[in-house]
């Protein structure tokens, strides 16, 4: 398994993005737009529609959770927060990204 | 306006009230029709078939419903204890009422809720233009940008496709689509490029019309583009056009950030682009039928739709979001939407919706702008 690290000795940065609802937003080697931020079903935790478009592994849709991660080929994804429609406040996600150790998978 | 802002908590406790009893009822009446099917004397592959389809897909959604209507009380009664907390004098309320009200949660909890309803998280702070990518012009794409070389030809306003960025501004922007195929020569004639390289946008204000001047060094890397790649992803191909200026404009006018542009109504956007009043209709007053939507459309008419912010996750519509009507056929009742986001990405570009699809909640909000003849 490819690993993360955030304090990692080749100076892997993360790099953290605020991905509002409704909008894209270019994460490492993919393109990412959360098409859905709400409270579940079971009334009590947040989660969120991502689609991904990464040119290397394609297009996908996953439902996150706060502590999620997503892998895409420059690196992980780490889902910090979800924050659900709730108005007037924002709704969306707050990401980080991690690049692999040793770069970008091959 | 009147000086009136607020609620009488009176009346959201006793809305909270009949939802909560609502949905309370809702799910005996779910409990109640399993009960009902699991006794019936039927046996065989149909009846397995039936009460397959009943569990997995109607009893959710009666659940949902009702968790839903439980927590839409919920949400009426913290807003009525943040509003009496508002406004009382001494910073104190009956907090008596409200714990019963939510059952469990304590005075401090509600306390907090308010005052985290006041407080800003960083996910909160405006969105700033390292969020965007940084400026276009200092980007690789954005090297040697002339403002000359935008074609904003009423052709090319007409036949290019929307790539919406990293703002959350789809009602804006599906209203410029719905607008730039009713009339893109309004809109050609609505941006001027001037003789020092800034562009003149013509927005409305109540009607009125306001020009925003927009500079190429405002233009954000990641903001709306002209979908240059087809099915293709790749953003640094994507040329500034129409919307890219207009977006900014938009930005500029409604100010004082980027943040400014983020989430509004479908009929806001199209009433800021035209200058015409548009209608706009929700699922509490009734959606308009699929005739209606042809004959506005036949009129030249813009419409924009928004979809439900809360609907479970779907493969094809994302949530809260503005699309552009594009067509409907009154004989099948099939609606086509196009989503901002242009072609390539997570979503189609291209989204056929039988008009049921209305009907089911699933569409929140529509606009339906005046037609061209009456903009401007």
């Amino acid at each position: 398994m490819r690993t993360v690290s955030i304090d990692g000795p080749d100076g892997a940065t993360p790099t953290r993005h605020r991905l509002r609802l409704t909008a894209r937003a270019r994460i490492g080697s993919a393109t990412i737009g959360c098409s859905g931020a709400r409270i579940a079903e079971d009334g009590a935790t947040a989660h969120a529609a991502l689609d991904v478009v990464d040119p290397e592994l394609g297009r996908r849709s996953v439902i996150v959770r706060e502590g999620d991660r997503i892998e895409i080929a420059s690196g992980a994804v780490l889902v910090l927060a979800v924050h659900p429609w709730d108005p007037p406040r924002p709704a969306g996600v707050d990401l980080a990204h991690v690049a692999w150790e040793g770069g970008p998978a091959a | 306006m009147g000086g009136f802002l607020g609620a009488d908590t009176d009346q959201l406790i006793g809305a909270g009230e009949t939802m909560e009893q609502r949905g309370v009822r809702l799910e005996e009446i779910g409990e109640a029709l399993s009960a009902a099917i699991a006794r019936a004397s039927w046996t065989g592959p149909d009846r397995d078939r039936f009460c397959e389809s009943f569990e997995a897909s109607v009893l959710p959604l009666i659940r949902e419903a009702s968790v839903r209507l439980g927590t839409g009380a919920r949400a009426l009664y913290r807003h009525a204890a943040q509003q009496d907390l508002a406004s009382s004098a001494d910073g104190s309320i009956d907090s008596a009422r409200y714990a019963e009200l939510l059952e469990g949660e304590s005075w401090s909890d509600i306390i907090n809720w308010a005052q985290d309803a006041w407080e800003k998280t960083p996910f909160d702070d405006p969105m700033t233009i390292d969020d965007l990518g940084g400026r276009y012009v200092d980007s690789p794409e954005g090297a040697g940008f002339d403002p000359a070389d935008v074609d904003l030809s009423a052709e090319a306003i007409g036949s290019q496709v929307m790539r919406q960025g990293t703002l959350g501004d789809c009602w804006f922007l599906a209203g410029l689509m719905a607008a730039a195929q009713s009339d893109p020569e309004f809109l050609a004639r609505n941006i001027t490029l001037r003789e020092d390289g800034t562009w003149d946008v013509t927005l409305y204000e109540d009607g009125e019309p306001v020009t925003v001047t927009v500079s190429p060094d405002e233009l954000v890397r990641d903001g709306a583009r002209v979908d240059n790649d087809g099915s293709g992803n790749f953003w640094d191909d994507d040329e500034i056009g129409y919307m890219s200026i207009y977006e900014q404009a938009a930005i500029n006018h409604l100010g004082p950030d980027y943040e400014s542009v983020i989430a509004d109504t479908p009929q806001a956007g199209l009433e800021l682009i035209t200058g015409a009043g548009a209608n706009g209709s929700d699922i509490l007053g009734g959606q308009p039928s699929a005739e209606d939507l042809h004959r506005a459309l036949e009129t030249g008419a813009p419409i924009t739709v928004m979809t439900d912010p809360i609907m479970p996750f779907r493969g094809d519509l994302a949530s809260a979001h503005v699309y552009q009507v594009q067509s409907v056929d009154p004989e099948t009742e099939e609606v086509v939407l196009v989503n901002p986001w242009g072609d390539g990405a997570g979503k189609p570009h291209l989204v056929t919706v039988p008009m049921d699809f209305f009907y089911g909640n699933n569409i929140v909000m529509t606009g339906v702008g005046a037609p061209p003849e009456d903009w401007g």
